[in-house]
């Protein structure tokens, strides 16, 4: 009996040693994916900030673009008609 | 390359060693401070042997790694200077291979540029290989967990495994982002610097633009023909000063050369008023004479009983209407008529022989402009031929005009 007894002891011990066990492997795991899912998070908002600053610069570049077109077809233009510089 | 860490610094980079390093070596360290959260790393640039206090000790290990130890003080992007200890250990493979960047000229911003892409680069490079090498660890770790004993231990270095590769994927998302970031913000500085010079050269363009309008308009306005007066209006302003002199020495008024100074529009219609008045006190003279534009002047024999011609001031004149010439000779309307509008203007007085009582009618300035553009039209000879006569009789009526002075008058009135 005694020895049943010490047996079913050890074995609660075991078992209490194992859930231990796992639940800090659990709690592992928890901080890792959270780890992860902030990593996550920090990608897809870094993407969008990304997105939407690449969108203005190419905003930026499309108006720079027109701008330089009107530039060069004014300055060719006046390039066309050096009439105009010459001083009477 | 790997990721070596010392005293919450990290080294992302490689060094440019070869396989005998002297002492002057100019080496290139990228630092990354170790922060809690991954979204706010600073990167630190070392370039050494500028901010290395010492190289202490440069020692080849055994094969296949190359160790190196050093003492570094450098002053990180938030002004905090760090200094500490670094210890660095290399396969001697890609020691072997970087040597040929191994470099003892300053470096230029090209060339850190490109290191700095070719960083980048490397780094993307890391973390795509990244994904391949954590699967390998995780089918590595699942066959030792099953086949090896001690499974504790297996399960303890996969815990240790997964926290490094974790940290190690932060650092390398840190690092290209951060990248990323200062590449965005570069370029929208050179975009913001671009639109600055295309606004400099707009409004270079528009001040030429409003230069050449400018010039333009000036030149058009000096193309326009300047308005020429006709003899006859030069002589009318000649004849005015000789009729005002003639007043003034039959009447003796003292006046001044300076009271007939004034403008054109004031002697033209000044000389029309008298031009009137004469005219009326000639044809006074001459009753029934029809006169159609110009009236047949009134001969000086015919004119015997001498005309008085006042030019006093304003104020004399009005107090001297009573006594004006058209007081004396009665108007012949018809005549003076030709040249003034059809509707006279009830408010204007009947009798037109003082200066300023006598309103301006507005058919007087048209004709005048009349008269100009027919002087335009007209050809020239007619113009130099014309008054050549006039000037002659004009200056004979003159030298006699003492003893002459209403022939002078009249000689002058003949003409208009």
């Amino acid at each position: 009996m005694a020895r049943a007894g010490g047996m079913g002891i050890t074995n609660a011990v075991n078992v209490g040693i194992a859930v231990q066990a796992d639940w800090e492997n659990r709690e592992f795991i928890s901080h890792i994916s959270l780890n992860v899912r902030r990593l996550f998070e920090f990608l897809i908002q870094f993407e969008s900030t990304t997105k939407s600053k690449l969108a203005s610069l190419n905003g930026k570049l499309d108006t720079l673009e027109r701008r330089l077109e009107l530039l060069e077809v004014q300055v060719a233009s006046a390039s066309a008609n050096p009439s105009l510089f010459t001083s009477s | 390359m790997k990721l070596h860490s010392h005293n919450g610094w990290h080294s992302v980079n490689t060094f440019c060693l070869g396989p005998s390093i002297p002492n002057d070596s100019v080496f290139t360290l990228f630092l990354l401070s170790k922060q809690d959260d991954f979204c706010t790393h600073s990167c630190g640039f070392l370039r050494l042997p500028a901010n290395v206090l010492s190289l202490t000790d440069v020692v080849p290990s055994p094969a296949p790694f190359f160790q190196l130890s050093l003492q570094y003080s450098c002053i990180s992007r938030t002004k905090e200077q760090k200094k500490g200890k670094l210890t660095f250990s290399f396969p001697l493979t890609m020691t072997m291979s970087s040597s040929s960047s191994l470099s003892h000229e300053p470096f230029t911003h090209d060339e850190l540029s490109i290191q700095q892409s070719m960083l980048f680069s490397d780094s993307l490079k890391d973390l795509k290989h990244l994904r391949s090498q954590l699967y390998s660890a995780a089918e590595f770790f699942e066959d030792s967990y099953t086949k090896d004993n001690q499974k504790q231990a297996v399960v303890d270095t996969l815990k240790d495994y997964t926290v490094r590769a974790l940290v190690n994927t932060v650092d390398h998302l840190g690092c290209i982002t951060s990248k990323v970031t200062d590449l965005l913000e570069e370029k929208a500085d050179e975009i913001s610097g671009t639109e600055l010079r295309v606004s400099c050269i707009e409004q270079r363009l528009r001040t030429c633009q409003e230069c050449i309008d400018r010039e333009g308009l000036a030149q058009q306005s000096l193309v326009m023909t300047i308005p020429k007066y006709h003899k006859r209006s030069v002589n009318v302003y000649t004849s005015w000063f000789i009729m005002c002199s003639v007043g003034d020495s039959m009447h003796g008024s003292e006046r001044t050369a300076s009271e007939y100074r004034g403008d054109s529009l004031g002697y033209e219609d000044s000389w029309n008023n008298t031009k009137s008045s004469a005219r009326t006190t000639i044809r006074g003279r001459q009753p029934s004479t029809a006169r159609k534009g110009r009236s047949p002047s009134p001969s000086p024999q015919g004119s015997l009983q001498p005309v008085n011609f006042l030019f006093t001031d304003k104020q004399k004149v009005s107090d001297k209407r009573t006594a004006s010439p058209l007081s004396k000779f009665p108007l012949l309307r018809s005549g003076s008529f030709s040249t003034r509008p059809r509707t006279p203007n009830p408010s204007r007085p009947t009798t037109s022989n003082s200066f300023n009582t006598r309103p301006r009618y507005p058919s007087e300035p048209r004709k005048t402009s009349s008269m100009r553009l027919h002087a335009e039209r007209d050809n020239r000879n007619d113009m130099e031929q014309y008054p050549s006569k006039k000037s002659k009789r004009l200056l004979k009526a003159l030298l006699s005009r003492k003893s002459k002075k209403d022939e002078a008058v009249y000689t002058f009135l003949d003409e208009y």
